[in-house]
């Protein structure tokens, strides 16, 4: 025998029995929890109107119809009727109290509006004597500001005068110290300052030299030589004259070296007065040393 | 190019009253003098070798030691100092300005004049101070002649050296002949290679031709009679005499600097060695000794030869007192140098010096023993030096040609000198000429 060889009779029981009962659900229409997501279902059951019909002899129907139909008319326009005259006594009544509603109100916006003119004046009235009394207020804090800033300028030119006068003083004090100060330098910081002053000599001297140098135009053959130049400096440093103070015995060179001096011009001396005064006047000696290297 | 300044001084004397700044310069620019010569008036009625203001013009430029303002730029052309604007002339940066002028007396006599001016000094004028003025009259032949005395005198006057555009050159020229030398001609030309004159010719080499110091006579080497003797000639008329026919080599002819001795090289024991022959007494004195080559012997002073010698392996340069015939050794940068002279200042040696195989003409500076390079060609020979020192004439080669050039002492100036066809070398650069 198979081992899976259904026992038909039981399962044929089984299955009548799921079908039965699930016949038995459907016309109870237990409403199961897992149908209520059926709305659409039951919303449609609502409105369907149940109508009752009554099953009637057609011909019978007709004629109780009709008398109905004309019983039914009469009662309608008696009641038509009524509902008129009803309703235009209604309506004479509304109107009266319109009427007298009106009255009222018209009476009542007038008072009202009286009134508010009157608060209006009043409020005006009340609202001009504040601006004057403001504007009177204000007149007298202008006053009393001018007044004020008056004074104030008044003080200021006071002060001024007092710091022009202190000023003064102070500068005389000062002008007498650097007074001082000077003499101090004239006499114990000579050397300091001549120090300073001779610092910028040297650089001009080195930049004089140089400028010399390149405008000397020297053949060889001269080495050995020496000539010496006086040479007279304008501010700004255009050569005035050049004279030979001692010649090196060849003529040639004597030129060339006065040459160089000329075309040097203007020469870079200082600016400053006071460092430009050594360079008014200058001893150059020219000397041209071995080329060959 | 370097310079040194050496010893730089500033002293100063800051406050003191009556001492003024004083700057030393030692060092000046190697440059050319700015000048101009302005086209003397006249001087274009002559033939162009005659025009006296072209040759100075020449003359000045080719020294190269002037900066020639070029007369096409000339707004002006002055002929007499009155008419010279001196702010003009200055503001161009001259430092002179020659100005003359050639009147014809007769057809064949004329009469020149020249103003040098001065335009460095500031004299307070308007006119430039005049440096140099002087006046001349000559055959219509010397004109040529003066524009060099001239060319000398402004040199003088603005270098301070002696001008040697009045002397003269002396070489050896060759006409070739089937492709052989054929003929060999001792010349003598003016400085510029004008005016060549013949004073020897032959079918056999002429070497070595040596000025007298006063510049009348001319030592020189010939083979003319197939083996090589050495002749003294006059100048002015050509005649010579044989000084020297030792057996074997006799060579390199220099003359002492009174003129009376003649230092020459002889093989008389199969080595070639200096000599000294005495001109009056034509007593020979051998100077040098031993195994070694000696030639090309040069003066230092009267009491001094320079001469070439490969006693210490190669050619160098030694020099021997004649008194204790000690030798001193002289050069010893490169690997070869010979054939020195030195400068009339003592200054400069002057040679030929070989650097990496390449012959150049050199100058060695006998303070300090630096060399200076003046030539880039590697066929120089025979480097002569001019009378003033300032130039050295030599022989080189320029398209398979022998032809003489001259280099200034300081090799910024190179030029050629004109001369006629065929080879030219062996130059000698005269003395003085009064």
């Amino acid at each position: 025998m198979r081992p899976w060889a259904p026992d038909y009779k039981r399962a044929f029981y089984w299955a009548l029995a799921v079908h039965m009962g699930i016949l038995v659900m459907m016309i109870m229409q237990i409403d199961f929890p897992w149908d209520r997501n059926k709305p659409a279902l039951s919303y449609a059951m609502q409105n369907v109107q149940v109508i009752q019909a009554q099953i009637v002899p057609e011909a019978a129907l007709e004629k109780r119809t009709d008398q109905i139909n004309e019983s039914l008319r009469i009662e309608a326009e008696k009641q038509q009727q009524l509902a008129l005259e009803q309703e235009q006594a209604q309506k004479r009544q509304e109107e009266a109290a319109q009427l007298a509603l009106e009255k009222e109100k018209q009476v009542k916006a007038e008072q009202l509006a009286q009134e508010q003119k009157k608060k209006q004046e009043a409020d005006a009235l009340r609202v001009a004597e504040l601006e004057k009394q403001k504007q009177a207020e204000i007149a007298k804090q202008k006053e009393a500001e001018l007044a004020k800033q008056k004074e104030a300028e008044l003080a200021k030119q006071k002060e001024a005068q007092a710091q022009a006068e202190a000023a003064k003083l102070t500068e005389q004090a000062k002008q007498q110290q650097l007074l001082a100060e000077q003499q101090a330098i004239n006499t114990a910081q000579q050397a300091q300052l001549q120090q300073a002053i001779l610092t910028e000599v040297e650089r001009y001297t080195l930049m004089v030299k140089q400028k010399v140098m390149q405008n000397w135009l020297i053949q060889r053959g001269y080495e050995g030589l020496t000539t010496q130049l006086h040479v007279r400096v304008a501010p700004g440093g255009t050569v005035l004259d050049v004279q030979v103070i001692k010649k090196s015995g060849n003529e040639a060179l004597d030129r060339s070296a006065v040459s160089a001096v000329y075309r040097a011009s203007p020469l870079p001396v200082p600016t400053d007065p006071a460092v430009f005064e050594s360079f008014r006047e200058l001893r150059l000696i020219l000397r041209p040393e071995d080329v060959l290297g | 190019m370097l310079k040194r300044i050496i010893g730089l001084f500033v002293l100063l004397y800051f406050p003191m009253a009556h001492a003024y700044l004083e700057i030393e310069i030692t060092q000046g620019v190697d440059a050319a003098m700015p000048i101009a010569v302005v086209p003397f008036q006249g001087a274009d009625l002559l033939p162009p070798e005659l025009n006296v203001s072209d040759v100075i013009h020449a003359d000045l430029a080719r020294s190269g030691e002037f900066k020639l303002f070029a007369e096409t730029n000339m707004a002006q052309k002055p002929s007499q100092v009155a008419q010279v604007e001196y702010a003009y002339w200055r503001n161009l940066g001259l430092e002179a300005l020659l100005i003359g002028e050639v009147i014809p007396m007769t057809t064949d006599r004329f009469r020149v004049r020249f103003s040098l001016l001065d335009l460095v000094m500031k004299n307070g004028g308007t006119t430039p101070t005049p440096l140099l003025v002087r006046e001349f009259t000559t055959d219509k032949h010397e004109l040529r002649h003066l524009a060099h005395h001239i060319s000398d005198l402004v040199y003088q006057k603005l270098t301070g050296f002696p001008g040697a555009f009045s002397s003269r050159i002396a070489y050896v020229g060759l006409q070739w002949i089937n492709g052989k030398p054929g003929q060999y001609r001792l010349e003598i030309a003016d400085a510029d290679g004008y005016n060549p004159q013949t004073l020897l010719k032959t079918g056999e080499p002429i070497m070595s031709p040596a000025w007298s110091p006063d510049g009348k006579q001319l030592a020189y080497v010939s083979f003319e009679n197939h083996r090589s003797e050495i002749y003294i000639a006059n100048v002015s008329n050509g005649q010579r005499k044989k000084v020297s026919n030792s057996p074997g080599i006799n060579g390199a002819p220099a003359w002492s600097p009174d003129g009376r001795k003649l230092a020459l090289v002889l093989s008389n024991e199969n080595v070639p060695k200096i000599y000294i022959l005495d001109l009056a007494t034509d007593k020979l004195t051998q100077v040098t000794s031993g195994t070694s080559i000696d030639t090309e012997p040069f003066w230092f002073d009267s009491n001094h030869l320079l001469f070439t010698s490969n006693r210490g392996g190669q050619p160098q340069i030694y020099k021997v007192n004649l008194t204790n015939k000690q030798v001193q050794r002289m050069t010893f940068t490169g690997e070869y140098n010979a054939r020195a002279s030195v400068t009339p200042n003592g200054e400069y040696m002057v040679m030929i010096h070989r650097n990496q195989g390449r012959y150049h003409i050199a100058a060695q500076n006998l303070k300090n023993n630096h060399i200076l390079i003046l030539t880039e060609t590697s066929m120089d020979e025979s480097p002569s030096l001019a009378p003033n020192g300032r130039m050295v004439i030599y022989g080189t080669v320029d398209r398979n040609k022998r032809v003489l050039s001259a280099v200034s002492i300081d090799g910024r100036v190179k030029l050629r000198i004109p001369t006629q066809d065929g080879d030219v070398q062996e130059p000698a650069w005269s003395p003085l000429l009064m």
